[in-house]
């Protein structure tokens, strides 16, 4: 034992059963939010779709201070050459604002940034009052959230078939996404929610295609998710699978831990450099 | 031989022993072969690991031959993968289901038969690498240094026959490379691509074909030429590093039994159980997530293994010149798709006579290995060749390579067209100097020790 530490005091003593107990509290309401929090959020939700006045006011305020100064007054647009002209937003549809916010690609505090999955850079109230200021611009155009409800119900089978033929070619086969131009990457969906799936699917961000329900209809897109979902979920049945990036990890693999292993058996059996060879030789 | 001396016998395996030798006179020679001299370097123990892997690449193919199906025919999946169940897929395809999540062991033995090629070729590649740089090739072995690259051919043929069979929609867009590639070779082309699959694209007999190719024909091939590879080794004996015991007319190594057969077992055993762990622990090309082959579908990324990078890197590296000389349309894939790997391969095997004719001007026996310092010019062209194979096998993963470090692909790709061509001839260039710069320094050391009277016992 150190000589230094010194014996607890009494008083010390009482202020750490105090902290045992605020932190055992703490714990105890953080389970209470997990267990019922869903549940209040859900009821918030519906709430705050009600008043759509007040939504829409509320909705012009922050976007005249956080979206107005790359994508201009009302949505317009501004015609600037460089990052700081942002794309009208007139008519893009709830889909692609509500995804943009979502996944907190936008607002950006620097317009030079690559757009990224980050966490959510605002309330989801705040959210939805720019959803809902957005649309207002162009009432009924553009994609609408897609209700995906069903989503855990929808035919793997179907989805695997829809990823391969409408997503694979840019996400990859296991949707760990790759380079797919000189700036764009196409997204990892490790960690997009089944409703952000869906929303790109229709809104199509970035260089990624919009498609609509001729080309994706209800039921693709609810599989589509279900498949995403799937490939993330499900165990694999090969074991590691490292980067699921198909044959460049596999070669690694081969290589580092493959053949590299045997390199090390290979000269611990072998003789070494400075060894002489032994007298009982052969022929 | 055949002696009744009943005091000798020590066990009923000695009438066997003695039938046996009655009949096929075994024992003749016997003391001879026990005492064939290994060498004990363990640089050499290289190709033993490919041999090895090419023993676990039979044992385990030849279970999976018992369950796989060439077949292109569509059935309904009905077996226990969810995501697949229902779909119109390929006999050939639903057979490796079946064999990855219906047979008792079938996974394990898929993934260690894979893992098995990745390592046999990538083990046959540093084998060869030491061959290269030690002048083991120089004559009497340039017969054995052709028979070694024909193997390497023979392995990439065999693994790209083997990961096109699943029929999966990886295996099926490499094919749909493949056979694009043959299309474009003039005259011939049409013709064997329409003779391979029996018919216009994508045919149904071309699972048939390259299923016997892959167990049939190249094992055979394979199985042959290491034979010869083994007999003219035993023949011409192994090459040796230069030291006091060994020189340019003996040969020094360990006793076949029992060091080297308690060597070569001891490795045996590893590579098998090195190769049984990747197999059982690391996924490798899970079809099941590809799906079905589809002509209409595509996905990136789509690498072959990596033995086939370096083509699939020429391809991606080339740019898209396409010419007509006298009405003939020269396509793009044909330069680095045939006409370079075709220079590559024909460089590297008529090394010997290359490197005896204008490098060393030498046209004697050797036994006793080189280092690469003896021999400047080869080991900077080797260096350098090496890395422009190198260089192509990253192009080949241009677009994971762009995603994992945030450059554009198309810098990428420009870095990588100039790199392939600059950094080759940079490096060789320095390989040489510093080889070149070792063995003037050796040489300066050797003058030195020489002029000097009091050393004279170094003689």
């Amino acid at each position: 034992m150190p000589a230094a530490a010194p014996r607890p005091t009494p008083d010390r003593h009482r202020r750490r059963r105090a902290l045992a107990i605020a932190t055992g509290l703490a714990l105890l309401v953080a389970l209470v939010n997990v267990v019922f929090g869903g549940g209040l959020a859900a009821a918030q939700e519906d709430e705050a779709d009600i008043s759509s006045d007040a939504l829409l006011e509320r909705g012009a305020q922050i976007y005249g201070a956080q979206c107005a100064l790359c994508h201009g007054e009302a949505g317009r647009g501004l015609p600037v050459d460089g990052p700081d002209g942002g794309p009208p937003l007139i008519g893009v549809g709830p889909a692609s604002v509500d995804f943009m916010i979502r996944t907190g690609r936008m607002p950006l505090d620097n317009a030079n940034e690559r757009l990224s999955h980050r966490p959510q850079q605002m309330t989801d109230e705040d959210r939805r009052a720019i959803v809902a200021y957005v649309t207002s611009l162009a009432p009924g155009e553009g994609p609408g959230i897609p209700d995906i409800e069903g989503w855990q119900q929808a035919d793997l089978s179907r989805g695997l078939h829809q990823f391969t033929t409408h997503c694979a070619a840019c996400h990859g086969p296991t949707a760990a996404g790759v380079a797919v131009g000189q700036r764009d990457v196409s997204s990892n969906l490790e960690v997009s929610t089944p409703l952000e799936i869906a929303e790109a699917v229709r809104s199509g961000p970035g260089v990624m295609p919009a498609f609509n329900e001729e080309i994706v209809p209800q039921q693709d897109l609810e599989a589509i998710v279900a498949w995403v979902m799937d490939l993330r979920e499900r165990e694999s049945p090969g074991g590691l699978a490292i980067g699921r990036s198909g044959p460049v990890s596999e070669g690694f693999i081969a290589w580092v831990l493959g053949l590299g292993l045997l390199m090390i058996v290979m000269y611990l059996l072998g003789e070494k450099a400075d060894e002489e060879v032994d007298d009982h030789g052969g022929e | 031989m055949s002696t009744t001396d009943e005091s000798r016998r020590q066990s009923p395996l000695d009438d066997v022993a003695r039938w046996l030798d009655d009949r096929l006179r075994l024992a003749e020679g016997t003391q001879r072969y026990w005492r064939k001299a290994f060498p004990a370097h363990w640089s050499f123990l290289i190709g033993e690991v490919a041999l090895f892997s090419l023993v676990v690449l039979l044992f385990t193919g030849t279970f999976l031959a018992f369950f796989y199906v060439p077949d292109t025919r569509l059935v309904v999946y009905d077996g226990p993968y969810v995501p697949l169940q229902g779909q119109e897929i390929s006999a050939a395809f639903d057979s490796t289901l079946r064999l990855s999540f219906e047979v008792r062991g079938g996974l394990v033995m898929r993934q260690i038969h894979h893992w098995a090629a990745l390592v046999f070729v990538a083990a046959i590649t540093v084998h060869m690498l030491r061959v290269f740089f030690t002048g083991a090739f120089r004559r009497p072995r340039e017969l054995n240094w052709v028979v070694g690259v024909i193997l390497l051919l023979l392995a990439f043929g065999a693994g790209f026959t083997g990961y096109s069979l699943p029929d999966d929609l990886l295996s099926g867009t490499g094919l749909r490379i493949g056979y694009s590639v043959l299309l474009g070779i003039p005259f011939v082309g049409p013709l064997i691509g329409f003779i391979a699959l029996g018919g216009e694209y994508p045919g149904t007999d071309v699972l048939g074909r390259l299923h016997i190719l892959h167990v049939m024909l190249l094992p055979a091939g394979l199985i042959g030429l290491v034979g010869a590879h083994l007999a003219i080794l035993v023949r011409q004996k192994h090459t040796q590093k230069p030291s006091k015991k060994a020189t340019n007319t003996n040969v020094v190594g360990e006793p076949l039994f029992p060091n080297q057969t308690l060597t070569s077992l001891a490795l045996f055993a590893f590579t098998i159980a090195v190769l049984a762990m990747l197999g059982g622990l690391f996924e490798i090309n899970p079809v099941w997530l590809y799906g079905p082959y589809e002509p209409f579908q595509v996905f990136a990324p789509a690498q072959p293994d990596w033995y086939m990078g370096w083509l699939e890197g020429l391809l991606r590296l080339w740019p898209n010149w396409e010419f007509t000389i006298l009405g003939l349309t020269i396509p793009s894939t044909l330069l680095p798709g045939v006409i370079l790997p075709g220079l590559i391969f024909t460089v590297v095997g008529a090394w010997p006579w290359i490197d005896a004719r204008w490098i060393t001007k030498d046209h004697e026996e050797h036994h006793l290995l080189q280092r690469p310092r003896d021999v400047p010019v080869r080991t900077g062209i080797g260096v350098g060749g090496f890395v422009f194979l190198l260089s192509i096998f990253i192009a080949g993963g241009n677009d994971v390579l762009a995603s994992n470090t945030a450059t554009g692909l198309q810098t990428i790709s420009a870095i990588l067209r100039v790199g392939t061509i600059v950094v080759p001839l940079l490096i060789g260039w320095i390989a040489y100097r510093i080889a070149k710069g070792l063995k003037e320094n050796e040489a300066a050391a050797a003058r030195a020790t020489r002029s000097e009277p009091a050393s004279g016992a170094q003689q």
